[in-house]
């Protein structure tokens, strides 16, 4: 992946306060480590760095910092969850003859043919985790499904990963699936069942709870 | 309608609302999600309207995932009763929600319908909420 530059300056500062007038001011408060060195804070520009995450989290920024260049990756990457501003990155040196572990996007090609019969396609990874040399680190890994029927599947084994990526997953991994349609259920045999475990439902909770999640299967 | 098995209390303070979400701030399931822009509340009866506004829109094909639970008792005094005498009775459950919060989420139809469903779903929800798609960091 190609390298990006970006300038820091070094922080004395620490706290919640300080950092909040750095980010009005519009600049990030973030931390360098790694590599046996000490961990250096420091801020960045927002608009600078946000440019560069746009290609991709992977990216090799070569922070400048009081004169020195240091190859580093970004990581926990903190955004606010509503606005989406940069909160904290941080900074971790890398050399380029020694592999990291990092997650690429998987993204899936084509619509398969089962979709087009009526089933469903499940994507079970959406994050890949590789073990690769910094420079060697893909952008994304991407597959066609176009050929999938009902009931095939996409194994980690089915992936095309570039030289000098390895996954950190078992090989017969499951990455995508297409499933058959949901059945159906009549409408007024299933709100006369919610009907009656609303009444059931006492102060001490005894009525059937629905799992937390994927809980809208049924209808 | 979700709630919880059992509870170790029957009962709990109201607690406070402030700050964003900490965790399930991204869609992480499906495609597309409904995301919380301010604090509130949200019913079991709220949950379910939404779910059931959604899936019946999608008709077929599609899934959804509800990725908030109402594990928190709200208790009520029944009607014309004089203050005292206690805490009233636990009458439903709810899911606290902070600001950045994804609730929902939807796979397997075009975006155009995922838009379409959130829209009625948001409506059955008592906060500002906007549809929010995937995004991967990269």
């Amino acid at each position: 992946m190609a390298e990006e530059v970006l300038t820091a300056e070094s922080r004395a500062e620490r706290g919640s306060r300080p950092a909040g007038r750095l980010r009005r001011a519009g600049q990030v408060p973030a931390v360098v480590y790694g590599l046996g060195g000490d961990s250096v804070t420091v801020t960045v520009p927002a608009r600078e760095l946000g440019h560069i995450l746009a290609h991709g989290a992977n990216t090799l920024i070569r922070l400048q910092l009081d004169g020195d260049n240091q190859l580093t990756l970004a990581r926990q990457i903190q955004r606010n969850p509503t606005r989406g501003d940069l909160v904290h990155v941080d900074f971790v040196r890398v050399r380029t003859d020694v592999a990291v572990t990092a997650e690429v996007a998987v993204h899936l090609l084509g619509e398969p043919e089962g979709v087009r019969n009526g089933g469903l396609l499940e994507q079970l990874v959406f994050a890949l985790p590789i073990e690769a040399r910094p420079q060697d680190i893909p952008g994304s890994i991407e597959t066609d499904v176009s050929e999938l029927d009902i009931g095939d599947q996409v194994r980690l084994a089915d992936l095309a990963l570039p030289a000098g990526v390895l996954a950190m997953l078992e090989p017969d991994a499951l990455i995508a699936q297409v499933v058959a349609p949901r059945v159906a259920t009549v409408e007024g045999e299933a709100e006369a069942a919610e009907g009656e475990a609303v009444e059931g439902e006492g102060a001490e909770a005894v009525a059937p709870a629905e799992g937390g999640e994927a809980s809208g299967d049924e209808e | 309608m979700l709630m919880p098995r059992k509870t170790r209390h029957r009962k709990v303070q109201r607690g406070r609302r402030t700050g964003t979400a900490k965790g399930g701030t991204r869609v992480n399931f499906g495609d597309f999600g409904i995301q919380a822009l301010e604090p509130g509340w949200i019913t079991n009866r709220q949950i379910e309207a939404a779910r059931i506004a959604m899936t019946r829109h999608i008709k077929r094909g599609g899934k959804v995932w509800i990725t908030i639970f109402p594990d928190k008792p709200v208790t009520q005094k029944p009607a014309e009763t004089r203050m005292g005498s206690g805490k009233g009775n636990p009458e439903h459950w709810v899911a606290v929600v902070k600001p950045g919060r994804v609730m929902f989420e939807l796979a397997g139809v075009p975006e155009s319908t995922a838009r379409d469903a959130m829209r009625l779903a948001m409506h059955k929800l008592p906060i500002k909420t906007r549809f929010v798609v995937r995004q991967e960091e990269g």
